[in-house]
């Protein structure tokens, strides 16, 4: 679906001058959070402060773990219990949860875990980053499985996202990530504070509550016997499929009469349309095309845009992630440019411009 | 029409209350904007900025590029970022703590200097309103807000326990604006 | 004539044999666990988290809500499922590896925390599952696969005490140190079992229960002569007794604990589940 049908509904109400982190976390509140674990990590600590005041009022719990894991594993927990559930990390504490995203992703448990990036690898610094790209998107700890991958680009999106996030995550039984990165996290931007739509209620049938008149459930990733891991493995393969066919979201701009489309993701998005907005002043023909959703990767609509451009120019906040997913989606037959900076350095607006007017010639 | 705004100062000088403060009148004025604070490993000391955006249209970049205004509240953040400013644009500086002969822009970039710290001190007996004394000389140099939503805004945003500020608070802007208004303009 | 039936399988364990080793403990240590969540009538509310290790097929001999947790994790996990919901009564049942070792951060701040879970504690001084390798409640000097001339306190540090460290926790209402070698252990260490239920019941904080037990297989060593290793070398480094009862001396769940029939001695030696039909 494209964005346009799902972000930019007509909003009645006020706006709020909000940080990301707020947002995302107010986000989460509405779509009903029942509980937070996390550990301190900048910067996203916001995130666990507004909550630590926030959930008591609504009857939420909130808890300080002791480590990445504890959090990790106690999002588990609760989300075996039915609970709607929540954390939040940066970095090195992503890294350390992902022994615990393997598990979520095996025992098909849904909850929302948001990365609010910082620049590896190593402790590295507190700088933006989207290094994470492919920890993201692949799954990122061990075996074959994939969490649904978010990746908002302003306050706004911040909210709306983290919001669907829990619908998407009870939906597909599946661990639903939310991709952002330190600028969005810290910057504030006037933003709606009310979902556009009200939560879905998904009732759980598989949720650990007591074998109360009822046969006793269980909750495993291990599978010993026979082919039964190899069949879990199909299952959650076909759950992907389905995913991939049904969540896409992306967002499109000055694409119809495009030579050069630039893809973006999050906050090398927001760069990229101001040096997208500079070029189509100096009269080229150059449009931008968004993913929203990370995983899936939008290919259907690349790929419909592959078809019909002369090149793609790839901008990120890294040196090449998305990257081999856009080459890969759009074939051999589009060029596709690059242009990115690691962590610790952002791209500059003139330096995609710049790479536009290289590209466009 | 986008204008972006950098504050910058040492930690403690109220940089980052200043910037929301610029973004909340922005929004009330009905821009569109973005802020972006720094952040760091440290609550205190060193140099503290942010960045505001303020645009009539839907704001690309959040990241500070090349500011079209510096409110600058001491020497170190005036060294540090006068060379970033557009040409054409504008420095507000606040003449107690930067020197106005350290100013290398001369010819491309227009001065304002403004006694921000003394200004402060005069109106309030302390120096913690420097930086509304420096959003006073702002408001006059750059007609973007006026000085009307900016003082709906604080009024309406001032944490409640700090009411006592209030009114102080708000004769710094004045006095900012009319050190700006009355001087000779420098180039 | 009547007939009175006086042993029988708990409610809470399903009818089926165990694929634990002869002897090793794991079967009594089930079945008191079972004992308490009937005679407490928690069955309906309970769940139970199964560590990385020999017992990670929990879910196979308890007929109650399970779940697995990543290796050390499940105080955590139960820490996020009684958070979430205070209503259920969470149980882990963890390894000395799982729980004293990989999971120690966790085991420690859930105590700190005073969560309100039992945690069930086998320790069989090695890493049971995966071949004999050295546990961190491994004696001084006792051979294991990754220790082939004997832990060296000097190079691998001593073996550490739980119960003890446990009782130091304010947020631990219960932490008792028991064995199985004799029916007059394992009718204490129900005792201490239910003890640490009681915890839970009356939200008093962690209860915490050592369960000193032989790895028969990895001890290489037949099941009597383990029993006897136990009784000897475990229980000289491990004594056992009551390290911490915060609990009001009549708990709201207090009922007199039925005496364990005396057959349920048998099961150490047959290490499967006994039921009598």
């Amino acid at each position: 679906m494209n964005a346009t049908a799902v972000m930019t509904q007509e909003r009645t109400g006020k706006r709020a001058l909000v940080q990301g982190n707020i947002a995302l976390a107010e986000g989460a509140v509405q779509a009903g959070l029942d509980c937070y674990f996390g550990y301190p990590i900048t910067p996203q600590n916001q995130v666990p402060e507004y909550l630590s005041a926030r959930l008591p009022e609504t009857g939420g719990v909130f808890v300080q773990a002791e480590s990445e894991l504890a959090s990790i594993n106690m999002v588990l927990g609760a989300a075996a219990t039915g609970a709607r559930v929540m954390t939040s990390s940066s970095g090195p504490g992503i890294s350390l949860m992902q022994e615990g995203i393997s598990f979520l992703a095996g025992d098909q448990l849904p909850c929302v875990i948001a990365n609010i990036m910082r620049s590896g690898p190593g402790l590295g610094g507190i700088k933006p980053t989207q290094g994470d790209y492919l920890q993201a998107t692949r799954g990122g700890g061990h075996g074959d499985y994939h969490t649904i991958v978010l990746a908002p680009a302003s306050a706004q999106e911040m909210f709306d996202l983290t919001h669907k996030a829990f619908d998407l995550a009870d939906t597909y039984r599946n661990p639903v990530l939310i991709l952002a990165d330190a600028i969005l996290g810290q910057m504030k931007e006037p933003a709606y504070l009310e979902p556009a739509y009200p939560r879905l209620e998904i009732k759980k049938d598989w949720a650990l509550t007591g074998a109360d008149n009822r046969p006793a459930r269980n909750i495993r990733s291990m599978y010993l016997e026979g082919d039964d891991q190899e069949q879990l493995n199909y299952t959650l393969r076909d759950k992907y499929d389905k995913i991939k066919k049904e969540i896409p979201m992306w967002e499109s701009a000055d694409t119809d009469d495009a030579d050069l489309v630039v893809v973006a993701f999050g906050t090398a998005a927001r760069i990229a349309s101001s040096a997208v907005r500079m070029a189509r002043i100096e009269g080229l023909r150059v449009g931008l095309f968004r993913p929203i959703t990370l995983f899936p990767l939008p290919e259907d609509a690349l790929r419909e845009l592959a078809s019909r451009v002369k090149r793609l120019l790839v901008v990120e906040m890294n040196l090449g992630q998305m990257l081999h997913d856009v080459r890969a989606v759009a074939g051999a037959d589009v060029d596709v440019a690059f242009h990115g900076r690691p962590g610790g350095g952002v791209p500059t607006v003139r330096e995609v411009l710049d790479k536009i007017k290289e590209n466009i010639a | 029409m986008q204008t972006e705004v950098l504050l910058a100062g040492f930690g403690g000088q109220g940089v980052l209350f200043m910037g929301d403060l610029v973004a909340r009148s922005a929004m009330a004025q009905g821009l569109h904007v973005t802020y972006m604070p720094t952040y760091g490993v440290a609550m205190r000391g060193g140099t503290a900025n942010c960045v505001v955006i303020m645009s009539d249209e839907p704001i690309g970049s959040p990241v500070m590029d090349t500011p079209d205004i510096a409110v600058i509240l001491n020497q170190q953040s005036f060294d540090k970022f006068q060379p970033l400013v557009k040409k054409g644009g504008m420095i507000v500086a606040n003449s107690a703590m930067v020197d106005a002969d350290s100013f290398t822009r001369e010819g491309d970039v227009r001065l304002v200097m403004a006694p921000a710290t003394d200004i402060s001190r005069e109106v309030t007996g302390r120096e913690q309103s420097t930086n509304m004394a420096a959003l006073g000389a702002m408001l006059a140099a750059d007609t973007t807000l006026s000085l009307e939503i900016v003082e709906e805004t604080l009024r309406a945003n001032l944490d409640p326990s700090k009411h006592a500020l209030l009114e102080p608070n708000l004769k710094t802007i004045r006095a900012g604006m009319a050190a700006v208004t009355s001087a000779a303009p420098t180039s | 004539m009547t007939v009175k039936k006086v042993f029988g399988r708990p409610e809470s364990l399903c009818d089926v044999p165990t694929l634990y080793c002869g002897g090793c403990g794991h079967g009594v240590a089930h079945r008191l666990t079972a004992e308490a969540i009937d005679h407490f009538g928690v069955r309906s509310r309970a769940v139970g988290i199964a560590p990385a290790g020999c017992s990670v097929l929990l879910y196979k001999y308890f007929d109650v809500d399970t779940i697995e947790s990543a290796h050390g994790r499940a105080l955590a996990v139960g820490t996020g499922m009684k958070r979430a919901n205070p209503d259920l009564f969470v149980f882990s049942y963890q390894g000395d590896g799982d729980l004293a070792s990989i999971g120690m951060c966790e085991t420690i701040h859930t105590a700190n925390r005073g969560e309100s879970i039992t945690a069930i504690f086998i320790n069989n001084a090695v890493y049971g599952m995966t071949g004999g390798q050295m546990a961190p409640t491994t004696l001084p000097g006792q051979r294991t696969t990754t220790t082939p001339a004997g832990r060296c306190v000097e190079r691998e540090g001593a073996p550490i005490k739980m119960a003890e460290m446990m009782a130091t926790f304010d947020g631990v209402a219960y932490s008792e140190r028991v064995a199985l070698y004799d029916p007059r252990q394992i009718r204490r260490a129900r005792k201490a079992v239910f003890r640490a239920f009681e915890a839970q019941l009356n939200n008093c904080g962690l209860g915490f229960v050592e369960i000193l037990a032989p790895c028969v297989t990895n001890l290489k060593m037949t099941p009597d002569k383990a029993q006897q290793w136990v009784v000897e070398e475990l229980c000289a480094t491990f004594p056992l007794g009551v390290y911490k009862d915060a609990l009001p001396k009549e708990t709201n769940e207090s009922k007199p604990v039925p005496a364990a029939p005396e057959r349920a001695g048998a099961t150490a030696e047959c290490g499967s589940v006994a039921h009598a039909d």
